[in-house]
């Protein structure tokens, strides 16, 4: 397997405050990757570094071998945990820019995507409800034929039958030799799907294992470990 | 990709701008209209109607003002959602550098200012154009006089007479666009330097450049003119200005390419979105 991900001794801090000290990372090409912790354990700010929107204090970033920046950009596909994209635009316009700026948006997929979905590609974003928006997200996402795809919070905010969409359509989109990395909180909803996981606490990773390793060294379940690990 | 930048920038901002400048064209022919109806009758008309007709070009004064400072606006807005609020996870996660992305909104920016200057020309155009009508078509306007003596007299004055002059004046009043858009790109970046507040800071930046920069120019413009005179023995007051114009077009130049500069360092070295 080869190495997609190398992170070696990032730091972040933010004027006094430090939201990752000393991080060292490696991820491989084909794993669904969990990256879990507690508000504040520093997820979203290594997700930012990763999609080149922050920049670290120290340390060195490399994804599919390169310094972030155009060509990294190239290769990973970034789900945020918020609407981030024009409310005036259509579904279409949306998917057109896609087409123009990344090569590897399969514009059939998206299209069949939306169709199963019965949402009207003509239909304004700020027309969607909460969850129809977060679907569309998903799908400009996973259409892409990425290396490296980021979801921050996939499932947080939207009901069990979203959920499961969104949980489907991540697995029947994932093409085996990408690496998907998850953030969330709901552990239990996504433990099924999961390869690996990093637990993150205080800006550092507490444990890089995979889920199988966790269950028979442990006992558990990754979800019992982390509220384990986790307990207030 | 700056291409592709550019393209998308247009398709989103587009049908705002070309409606803004419609409305602006097409009251400064309405206003043209009744100007050529109205001159020269004007005495003969009750007190009722000029209070509507002065109300009437009040209204299009104020329209024509309106559509400028919107169009501002608008770009200004347009700016800083599409790159520093939750748009910005898309727009700085495309395959693009961050001196790509800053310079295709700036540039975009700057056309729809530069058509908004030319739409406000043509409204206004419109509307002395149909009194200049009126007087050429009435003998109360020599058209070889007018644009004898009397216009290049203005020009002159001014210090844009001659093609080298118009041509100056031209440069001079697309870098002024350029220069005060900046300004509003620059402070917008500067604002992002704050943890909180972000847009309490940019505003706070917006008055403090633009006050140092009224300064700045304002003592070398001085300068510049004085010097100029006494360096030519030139002793007509009236020319001052043709002294400064060079001068304020390289401040502003310079102030630009400075303030370019520094929004897109910032912007890469110290973004970062809520």
């Amino acid at each position: 397997m080869s190495k997609l991900v190398d992170i070696k001794g990032l730091t972040k801090n933010y004027e006094s405050i430090t939201a990752l000290y000393n991080v060292n990372l490696e991820l491989e090409s084909g794993h669904i990757v969990g990256l879990l912790g507690p508000n504040g354990s520093g997820k979203t700010t290594l997700i930012k570094i990763l999609c080149g929107l922050l920049h670290p204090t120290s340390g060195s970033v490399q994804v599919d071998g390169h310094d972030i920046g155009v060509e990294t950009k190239s290769v990973i596909s970034y789900l945020p945990d918020q609407t981030y994209l024009d409310g005036n635009m259509t579904i279409r316009d949306i998917f057109a820019l896609f087409v123009d700026f990344y090569r590897d948006f399969d514009i059939n997929r998206a299209f069949n995507m939306l169709n199963i979905l019965k949402i009207n590609p003509d239909a304004k974003l700020k027309t969607l409800s909460k969850g129809n928006k977060e679907k569309v997200q998903l799908i400009l996402v996973m259409s892409r034929r990425a290396k490296l795809y980021i979801l921050d919070e996939p499932i947080a905010g939207v009901d069990p039958a979203a959920r499961d969409f969104i949980l489907n359509t991540i697995i029947s989109n994932y093409d085996p030799s990408a690496t998907i990395l998850i953030s969330t909180h709901l552990i239990s909803d996504v433990e099924s799907v999961l390869d690996d996981v990093i637990f993150l606490q205080y800006g550092q990773i507490a444990l890089h294992a995979s889920v199988d390793e966790i269950r028979s060294r442990e006992g558990k379940s990754v979800d019992a470990l982390f509220r384990e690990v986790y307990r207030c | 990709m700056l291409g592709k930048l550019l393209k998308h920038e247009f398709k989103a901002t587009w049908k705002y701008f070309l409606a803004i400048d419609a409305i602006t064209i097409v009251l400064g022919i309405i206003a043209g209209i009744v100007g050529y109806a109205v001159a020269g009758k004007i005495d003969d008309f009750p007190p009722t109607l000029i209070i509507l007709l002065t109300l009437g070009l009040v209204g299009y004064i104020f329209a024509l003002v309106s559509a400028s400072v919107l169009t501002t606006v608008f770009n200004v807005v347009h700016y800083y959602r599409s790159l520093y609020t939750a748009e910005g996870y898309l727009t700085f996660t495309l395959p693009a550098t961050t001196t790509e992305i800053l310079s295709a909104k700036m540039l975009v920016a700057v056309i729809w200012q530069v058509i908004m200057a030319l739409s406000l020309a043509t409204s206004v155009f419109f509307l002395a154009g149909s009194f200049f009508l009126y007087g050429t078509v009435h003998g109360a306007i020599d058209i070889q006089e007018f644009f004898g003596d009397f216009w290049y007299g203005i020009m002159e004055m001014l210090g844009i007479a001659g093609v080298f002059g118009t041509l100056r004046y031209i440069v001079s009043v697309i870098m002024s666009i350029v220069f005060n858009m900046l300004i509003f790109f620059f402070s917008i970046s500067i604002g992002q330097l704050w943890q909180k507040h972000k847009i309490l800071g940019s505003i706070i930046a917006f008055f403090v450049t633009r006050f140092v920069m009224g300064i700045f120019s304002f003592v070398v413009n001085m300068m510049s003119g004085a010097f100029g005179m006494l360096l030519q023995n030139d002793t007509d007051p009236g020319r001052y200005f043709s002294h400064t114009t060079v001068v304020s077009l390289l401040i502003s130049v310079v102030a630009s390419v400075v303030m370019y500069v520094a929004s897109i360092w910032i912007t890469d070295k110290k973004l970062n979105l809520d």
